[in-house]
């Protein structure tokens, strides 16, 4: 499968089989991760792996975006420590958020190539995560992945026209260069 | 094991099962203060999903549950962009469950 095929194919799954994910392909996922761009190469990600069924339950629990029941997931963090040492001055420091979002991509592109699906959630209560992954003040959940065989096909969304999503040269430019 | 001893494991059990819908309806209530105002009736479905998961697992299965369970997982609510078909599903869904209440 071509690389433009996976990210085509790739879906956002929420219904899951009960197969585990094995914890050599859980390795690949992160290792993928941690090759993602990283602004100033501060790599601030930090990758918390949950595969024990009673903690992903938990996680669901406070996961209102968490939808199915994953078999893995992985909460991806930011370091601010490692922001504050490495990251420059404010207005740079959005770029480890940005980098856990190409992290995270990575992470589901290889998944579609494992045969797994995934489903990036956003809506997750950070403080209650924070409590339940033990996590020090200064790591901040920003995404969740949650990991599993895929239950039955997901249907793709329609994706906005290029034509209306692309401009060139400058606002509202065609390619043509009118 | 004894009768007793497993009657307090289902009942820790439940009581667990219970905890998690009971933090699944907060943080859902949290999160909706500056979600996409579409989720909320996602969280709703998700909730009644989750909650004919414990009764099942707590004895209470029927058929009927088992219908109103079937109709939720057949229709994606999200990532169905359909506000009318959203609607279509939700009011059947009233209705089958009206028609269940009256008869109790």
């Amino acid at each position: 499968m071509t690389i433009l095929e996976t990210i085509k194919y790739r879906r956002s799954v929420r219904k899951y089989t009960s197969g585990e994910v094995a914890l050599e392909d859980i390795m690949l996922l992160l290792d993928a991760a941690r090759w993602a761009p990283t602004g100033g190469d501060v790599q601030a990600w930090t990758f918390i792996v949950l595969r024990e069924d009673a903690n992903i339950r938990k996680l669901r629990a406070v996961s209102p975006g968490m939808l199915g029941e994953p078999t893995a997931a992985i909460v991806i963090c930011t370091d601010m420590d490692r922001v504050l040492e490495r990251g420059g001055r404010p207005p740079q420091q959005f770029l480890p958020r940005m980098d856990t979002a190409m992290a995270a991509q990575n992470i589901m592109l290889l998944a579609q190539e494992l045969g797994l699906g995934s489903c990036p959630i956003g809506s997750f209560n950070r403080e209650a995560v924070q409590v339940l992954l033990d996590l020090p003040p200064s790591v901040i959940p920003e995404l969740v992945i949650s990991l599993g065989y895929p239950a039955g096909e997901t249907k793709a969304p329609a994706r906005r026209a290029i034509e209306e999503i692309v401009h060139y040269e400058r606002y509202e430019g065609r390619p043509d260069g009118s | 094991m004894s009768a007793m001893r497993g009657d307090q494991m289902e009942v820790e059990k439940l009581r667990a099962e219970v905890l998690e819908l009971l933090c699944y309806i907060v943080t859902s209530a949290r999160g909706l203060v500056d979600e996409p105002w579409r989720y909320g009736p996602f969280r709703l479905i998700e909730t009644a999903r989750r909650l004919i998961a414990i009764m099942q697992h707590a004895g209470l299965d029927d058929e009927f549950l088992r219908r109103v369970a079937t109709k939720i997982d057949n229709h994606d609510v999200v990532t169905r962009n359909d506000g009318e078909g959203l609607i279509r599903f939700l009011d059947d869904l009233v209705f089958l469950l009206a028609n269940e209440l009256k008869e109790i």
